[in-house]
Parts: structure tokens; sequence; C-alpha cells
């Protein structure tokens, strides 16, 4: 796994995914084709049983199963992704943490309990405050943002494509459409409203 | 860490779990913290004149004669509520105005829906200001009103004067947001590195919960941490307890901000500086600030941590009012509008720079 920057400077996560996964040499090239083949006429078989219309409500319950894995295994990559990001926010937290607790251990010498409370407030505003303002933080945090919404987006597919309780529901797509109508009739509305009272006071 | 400071600090708590007055202390905070719900605010008398979907229009009632000729509208801003300009009686922006003689209209904005994301600024702008400034007129029988706005809502009402300048009489911002450039708050950072269409794409307004992160973020120790060391060793002070909880209260009451609105607030303002290039559009214009012409009168914190002061100053150089003045005071973003401070340094100046404008 490699983090390398892109053109904007935000730290990229390249080359990660499951089949970059190496499982410390436990299976071997003949293993995995096996593997490969079993699920391959696996699936084979039941696209075919797909296609017999006789099968009724069955089809829509075992719907695509490759287009099922291929989500997942889109859903297992963005939880690495996830994870990498998280890993680089938590240790410039704990970076902060251990540089402030040794600045606070140089500072405090013979001093009262309430000067040492003092040191200890004001060094870790000064530490933490420099790491926040710092752009390296703010890409960190944005790259750990972004990657919890690939994740809770990937849910949201994973779901609307598979449940049949889903599908009776609304997607967020056509919610976006009436909620964009919605808008518009109130805005015309308004609008009108406004165009009459500039008529009104000419 | 090193033997001294472990010490002291195993030390401190030994010696404050000793007392059981401390537990008791903190199990106070705790009830009170729960409670909080119930801190009464906003204690101005007011009518609503207007009620739709997203603002609501108060009218404050006068407490004395009127001495300034001019209807004053404040426009908030769209992070947490209004009531901070009437916190309690004696921090209240509001009442200190009143009692200068001004009669005051509220700009009161509620909580977008799922179904308000497309609300834009050039909706704040030109529907609900614009809206707001005409129902004004009518009522008061005046061709223009004097505008102030705080903070984004400072921001939304320069957008209004450079387009409708001929219902303003004069124009006061407080801590605006303007050369984004000069912004070196945490707030400017984190928001340059945003990718709003991304977080948008999932959200439909963006959330509360992200804008808590982004307070959190700001002044974490000697605010965060501290405010609640000086309330513990403060909590016999009734007086003391009630104005935190108040302020506590409202730090928290944040509702989300409306998705097209924050979209083009975080790309245009913050990312692009569009703004104070003069480059921005809403709706079919382009906000041009060198077409301000009305008297300005600019306000700013020095230990402003929300909007940097230099970010807001930038805007005196950038309007073509003649009349224009700067104001600054060293005090905070909030202090600025809710502090026994601002009763007694910022607002009779504002009184009296309104009577003669």
């Amino acid at each position: 796994m490699q983090l390398k920057n892109n053109d904007n400077g935000k730290e990229q996560n390249n080359n990660i995914g499951f089949n970059n996964v190496n499982y410390g040499g436990m299976t071997d090239i003949n293993d995995d084709n096996r593997f490969k083949s079993v699920f391959e006429n696996f699936f084979k078989q039941i696209s075919e049983l797909n296609s017999l219309t006789t099968f009724g409500p069955f089809t829509s319950l075992i719907n695509d199963p490759n287009t099922n894995i291929k989500t997942l295994t889109e859903h297992g990559n963005l939880l690495i992704k996830y994870q990498s990001f998280l890993n680089l926010y938590l240790s410039r937290m704990v970076n902060a943490y251990f540089l402030a607790l040794n600045k606070v251990s140089s500072l405090i010498d013979e001093k009262k309990p309430e000067d040492i409370r003092k040191i200890i407030i004001n060094t870790f505003e000064d530490v933490y405050s420099a790491m926040l303002e710092s752009s390296e933080f703010s890409i960190s945090y944005n790259n750990l943002l972004n990657s919890i919404i690939d994740i809770n987006k990937s849910y949201q597919k994973f779901f609307d494509s598979n449940q049949i309780a889903f599908r009776q529901q609304i997607s967020k797509e056509e919610k976006d459409l009436l909620f964009y109508n919605l808008y518009e009739i109130k805005k015309l509305s308004m609008e009108i409203k406004k165009k009459l009272n500039e008529k009104k006071d000419e | 860490m090193n033997e001294l400071l472990y010490n002291s600090l195993a030390n401190e708590y030994l010696t404050f779990v000793k007392d059981s007055k401390n537990i008791d202390k903190i199990k106070e905070i705790r009830k009170l913290l729960s409670t909080i719900e119930n801190i009464k605010t906003g204690l101005t008398e007011y009518e609503v004149v207007k009620e739709t979907g997203l603002f609501r229009l108060l009218h404050y009632k006068p407490i004395r004669e009127q001495t300034y000729k001019y209807p004053l509208l404040i426009v908030y801003a769209l992070i947490n509520k209004s009531y901070i300009f009437d916190l309690q009686q004696d921090k209240s922006w509001i009442s200190k105005l009143l009692e200068q003689g001004i009669n005051i209209y509220l700009l009161d904005w509620k909580s977008p829906s799922k179904s308000d994301k497309y609300t834009s600024i050039d909706d704040y702008v030109n529907l609900f200001i614009y809206d707001c400034i005409e129902l004004i007129k009518d009522i008061e029988n005046t061709d223009q009103v004097s505008l102030q706005g705080y903070c984004m809502g400072a921001t939304m009402s320069l957008m209004y004067t450079s387009l409708y300048q001929k219902n303003i009489k004069n124009l006061i911002t407080i801590a605006p947001v303007v050369d984004s450039e000069k912004d070196t708050t945490v707030i400017k950072n984190m928001a340059q590195h945003m990718d709003i269409d991304k977080v948008l794409s999932y959200y439909d307004n963006f959330p509360y919960e992200l804008l808590y992160t982004l307070y959190a973020s700001l002044k974490p120790f000697k605010q965060g941490v501290n405010k609640y060391l000086t309330l513990f060793n403060n909590l016999e002070d009734k007086s003391f307890v009630q104005n935190f909880l108040r302020i506590e209260k409202w730090l928290y009451d944040t509702p989300p901000i409306a998705g097209e609105t924050f979209r083009q607030w975080i790309k245009d303002i913050y990312q692009k500086n569009l703004f104070a290039k003069n480059n921005m559009i809403v709706g079919e214009n382009k906000i041009n600030l060198s077409k301000i012409k009305v008297p300005l009168l600019n306000i700013v914190a020095d230990a402003d941590h929300l909007v940097s002061p230099k970010c807001s100053i930038a805007l005196n150089d950038l309007v073509s009012s003649t009349d224009k003045s700067l104001m600054n005071f060293p005090t905070g973003h909030v202090g600025l509008i809710a502090s026994g401070y601002s009763q007694k340094n910022v607002l009779p100046r504002v009184g009296k720079w309104m009577l003669t404008h």
C-alpha cells in the first residue's frame, strides 16, 4: 500500500484493493484458480437459474450475484482506504499530544498546582492550535471525512440495489428530484410576488 | 511524562477525589448541563411580522420614544440562533439599542429542512432579505432602512446593499466575512481543503455534526476545557452559572445550513475568494462591492477567532462609500455582541453613529 500526493497536494491512497492483499503465502496459484473456477461455476449456474421465468419471485432475491460481489469488493476497498486515512489522522493527534506533554514537562519545574494547570492548558492550546491551523491537518481531516462519506454512499448503493424492502422506498435521486421541483415552485412563486411588487412600485 | 508532572497530576487527582464536595459539584454540573434546554433566552418583547418555512421577521416593542427616523433591520448569520442578540437583559444587543430609541426588526433564520437543500445565497439575498425590507418599508411608510448584519449575515447584507442600494440609509457590518485570503482561522483552514461537492452528494444540508467538529477545533483547551474549570470554580455564583448556561445553550443550538448555500459559501468565498474580488455571482448578478456608496460602519473584534480581523477590515478598502468608519474592539467574535463589555463600549458608539447617519 502506498500513499502518494495528487496534483492538488491531497494524500491519495493508490493500489489498494483485495486483489493486492497478500495473504501471507497461505494460498498458492492453484488454490486461487480452483477457488475462482468454483465460484465462476456457481455464478454461471445461478445466472442460468435466473433466466428461468418459472422461478418467479426467487429470481428477484438472488438477482445478479456478480454485481453484489463487485459492490462488496469495492466496499472492502473503501474500508481499507478509510483505515489508512484514520491512521494518518490519529497519528497527527497522538503526535501533538506527546509534543505538548514533552513541552509541559520541560516547563513545570517546582511550580504550584494552579500554575501547572495553566501551563498545561496554554501549552496544549498552542500545540493543538498550530496543528489545526496547518494545511497538512486540513488535508488529512478532509480526506478522512471524504472516505467516511464514500463508505456511507457505498452502503446506500448496496441497500438501494438489493433489498426488496428498500426498493419500495424512494431513492436519493428520486427524492432530490422531488425536492428540486418543490424548491423551484417555491422560488417561482416568490419571484412572481417580487415582480408584482416592483410593478406596483413603478 | 516526567516524574514531576506525573506526581503533580496524581496529587491533584487524589486531593480532588478526597473531598466529597468536589464530587457533589461534578454531579451538580452534570445536572445543570442536562437541563440546559430549559434555560430562558430572548426575553425582550417582540411581534412576529412574517413567518415562512425559512425565516421569521421579528419587530421589537419600543421601550421609549423613537429617536432615530429609520427602522433598523438586523440580519443574523446562518450559524446558531439569533437569540444571541438578546441572550439576557444585561447583555442584550437588542435592549441596548431599544433604550437608545431605535426601532428594531430582526431577521431570524429558521432551520432548513431536507427539502430546503436547494435554497441558495441568491434566495437568501434576493428573496428573503429583499422581502423583509420591502415589508418594513411598507409598514413604516419609509423608502429606506438602516441595515445591520452579523458575521455571515453581514456578508449577505453587503450583497443586498450592492444590489438594492436605494433601499439602504446606512450599513453596519459586524465581523463580516469579506477577504478570505486574509483569514487565518481554523475555519478557513478546514474550508480550504473541503470537497464540498462530495459532502453534499451524501448529505442534503451541511449537517450540524460537522459544524460542531469545526467549533471544537477553535481554541480547544483555552475555551473547550478551561470554561468547565471556570464553571466548577464559580458554581456557587448563581449569576455566573446562568450566564454560562445561556451561552452554552446557544453554542450547541446549531441548525444545519442549506446545501446549495453552503456549497457556494465554501467555494466562492473561502476557496476562490470571489466575493472580495468582485466576481461572485448571486442569482443573475455579479456582486461588486465597489458599487456600495452608502455610509458604512464596519465593526471588528481584535480577538476574533472565527473571522480574522484582517478579513473583515479589508471591506473598508473595497467599498466606494466616502463616509466609512472602522471600529475595532479588544474582544472576541461573540463578546462583540453579547457581553458586558459590548454593552459598555460597543453599543453606545453604534447607537451614536446611527443617530448621526
